[in-house]
């Protein structure tokens, strides 16, 4: 049924009109198939990463219920306990499940087999190795002490500069042998990436900086790790599931264009304006909460772009977990620019500074959008690498409603908590102590939040266990919501 | 599934390149079409809205950016905002002791003056604030380290020296401010001669003074 134009064979090939281009079903396969080893043990490392961090989250929340909880050791203790947390949610479950997001979009996109697969197969072990050594030495005291840099210079970081550019290797030598003429929005984004990554971390650990100098590039790093990295490769597979599950054109090549290289330009000077009220010269700042604004630009584009490629189809959404999930993602991509762009601000961050408001807008980020579009990616990509079907309908389900409603809590309950903080932080009539106390009942609501998205990714980890190791998923021939009856289609083919 | 899935095998009547839902299933079993792009140029009030931000933009860095140097940033503070202007602004004769309080001191000695407990002493009611002026204007040039007993209770930490980043002025203002807006607190002013005159006699300290020292001073 797809054979109207066959698949391209050379570059010549494919300058064809991009949507005459067809691929068969076995030529798709044998893509994927190429890059099976990689993506597998990628994804198999980032779901255990993430019920580590998941443990380590809840332990950080409960800490703030019950101060003398585990303190007995150092190592169990608040200030090793919380950066544990976010380097292993960051570096562990996000950075290994993007590798394999990568590595499993790039040969499709490029239509050729993925090369290098046993680097990037080695870079991935060598990327957790490096990670394993880093949290270790953080419980036991070793750390940075920058935010986002706390990872051992000495014996982690190379490791991890070391990983990441193996699998960066493989995707850019797959971009190279590439047979189409023209890149997909997507291929953009992902193969931006890796460069960008390591030009940031390799910056952000040089071990030359001091003092303010030292808290500017620290925030450099930590901002861009986010938009150079994190969002870059989650927008390319946002790019891709939308249109491809929805069976719709992107809507603008021009706003694609228009989103990738004012983020480009934009995102890469917002740093400082984490440090808002902090002893830097007013241009980094003034320069910094500009382009904070100029946000705006890509963000809405790329708003624009992934709205107008859905808008009528939302429906569709029922019978695909990998979309509903895409589209959640790509709408807290949205809100969370909008409202970082809110916090650069000056008179808002007077407020919001040094608040939990920080913590919801974080989780905002880094949850909303790019662990629920990783869990999109992961819906979508195992059953055709694994060539078998999710076994259950209730477990997606249950986990799409646990880790979704546990999150809209923690950040609805942060995000009050942290405003009524800093309002009460200005008030000169009130004590410190009250600022401290008022945020409590928010605080016990983010702890019950955490439970419940706890639940949500036990549920996803015990899903995917029975998805990979059991025989249970090739005995379901459908995707988990196939048998629901779609009732969008007025007409059908006759 | 299977006579109805058959049906489907034959090319599906599209419209506008938009599969219907149903097809999608069907053919979620295989794999749909590559994704791609369309050209359409986008919403024309997209475009307008873009040159806004940037008119918005560049006004903004124009106002706030102040001069290219290496200079601590003292915040959006007063109108124009520029570094220079807030510049002069501290630097001419009527300092504002509030202003000083708010930006050096309020981070630990909050803006209110109650400290935080355990941590911070409180300037509000406390004796060393009230008390001999002398004694305050050393504390705040040369900072004060180790245990001291303040309000009633005993705070062990370390205030810094503000002897470099202060002058005479900022000094007694921020002086006069805490001894008379914080609390209940009155007490007589201060003026930057007195500073000055202090300054000079203990040019040579190089560490924060202890309480006992400043005990010994005070009989």
């Amino acid at each position: 049924m797809t054979e109207t134009v066959a698949s391209p064979r050379t570059q010549q090939d494919s300058t064809l009109e991009h949507s005459k281009i067809r691929v068969s079903a076995d030529e798709v396969a044998a893509y994927d198939h190429s890059g099976r080893q990689p993506v597998l043990l990628g994804f198999f490392i980032a779901v255990v990463w993430l019920l580590v961090g998941t443990v380590l989250g809840d332990i950080s929340s409960f800490k703030f219920d019950r101060p003398d909880l585990l303190s007995e050791q150092a190592y169990l203790t608040f200030g090793r306990i919380r950066p544990a947390h976010l380097n292993v949610m960051v570096y562990g479950w996000a950075s290994t499940a993007m590798f394999s997001i990568s590595l499993w979009l790039m040969p499709r996109l490029c239509r050729t087999r993925l090369r290098w697969a046993t680097a990037a197969t080695a870079g991935i072990l060598i990327w957790t190795l490096g990670l394993a050594v880093g949290t270790v030495l953080l419980i036991a005291g070793y750390s940075d002490g920058l935010e986002w840099l706390e990872l051992d210079g000495q014996w982690a970081d190379p490791l991890l500069v070391a990983g990441a550019a193996l699998v960066g290797a493989s995707i850019w030598r797959t971009l190279a042998a590439r047979r189409v003429h023209h890149l997909y929005v997507s291929v953009w984004y992902v193969a931006a990436s890796y460069p960008w990554f390591l030009i940031i971390f390799i910056a952000g650990n040089l071990p030359i900086y001091q003092g303010v100098e030292s808290a500017a590039v620290n925030w450099f790093y930590a901002h861009n790790a986010l938009g150079l990295w994190l969002t870059t490769i989650n927008l390319g597979l946002i790019y891709y599931l939308l249109p491809k599950i929805i069976g719709r054109p992107i809507y603008s090549y021009w706003l694609s264009l228009v989103g990738f290289w004012g983020l480009a330009l934009f995102y890469a000077l917002n740093g400082m304006h984490h440090l808002i009220g902090g002893p830097l010269p007013s241009w980094m700042i003034a320069t910094s909460i500009t382009a904070s604004i100029m946000m705006i630009i890509p963000v809405v584009a790329v708003g624009i772009n992934q709205h107008m490629t859905v808008v009528g189809r939302f429906g569709a959404m029922r019978y695909s977990p990998a979309l509903t999930l895409a589209v959640i993602a790509a709408m807290s991509y949205t809100a969370v620019s909008l409202q970082g762009i809110l916090t650069a601000l000056v008179s808002v961050n007077r407020i919001t500074h040094f608040t939990h408001w920080t913590i919801a807008h974080s989780h905002l980020g880094l949850y909303m959008f790019v662990t629920l579009s990783l869990f999109g990616g992961m819906y979508y990509i195992l059953p055709r690498v694994l060539k078998k079907e999710w076994p259950s309908t209730r477990l997606v389900r249950a986990h799409i409603l646990l880790v979704g409603g546990g999150m809209i809590l923690y950040v609805v309950a942060l995000g009050i908590g942290g405003v009524l903080q800093g309002l009460s932080l200005l008030a000169p009539s009130e004590g410190f102590e009250v600022s401290v106390t008022s945020t409590r009942p928010w605080l016990l609501m983010r702890s019950v939040a955490a439970v419940i998205i706890s639940a949500g990714h036990i549920v996803f980890a015990y899903h995917a266990y029975l998805l990979a190791f059991t025989h249970r998923g090739s005995l379901t021939r459908q995707p988990p919501f196939f048998e629901l009856k779609p009732v969008l289609v007025k007409k059908r083919a006759p | 599934m299977n006579d109805e899935t058959r049906q489907h095998d034959q090319p599906i009547q599209s419209e506008k390149n938009e599969v219907s839902t149903l097809a999608l299933h069907d053919e979620a079993m295989h794999e749909t079409a590559e994704p791609f792009e369309d050209t359409i140029k986008g919403p024309t009030w997209f475009y307008i809205f873009v040159v806004l931000a940037l008119v918005v933009g560049a006004f903004y860095l124009g106002r706030h950016m102040g001069r290219l140097d290496n200079a601590a940033h003292i915040g959006f503070l007063h109108d124009g905002g520029s570094k220079d202007q807030a510049q002069e602004n501290t630097q001419a004769s009527t300092v504002s002791g509030a202003s000083v309080f708010g930006s050096r001191c309020a981070s630990c000695h909050q803006a209110n003056g109650q400290g935080v407990p355990g941590a911070f002493p409180p300037l509000a009611g406390a004796e060393y604030v009230l008390g001999d002026p002398e004694v305050l204007v050393r504390i705040v040039l040369h900072g004060l380290q180790g245990e001291i007993k303040v309000a009633g209770q005993t705070y062990n930490g370390i205030m810094p020296p503000w002897e470099s980043q202060l002058g005479d002025e900022e000094i007694a203002a921020v002086i006069n401010h805490i001894r008379t807006e914080l609390g209940e607190n009155q007490a007589d002013k201060i003026d930057a001669a007195l500073v000055k005159k202090i300054r000079e006699q203990t040019k040579d300290r190089q560490t924060p003074w202890t309480a006992s020292e400043l005990e010994a001073l005070g009989t």
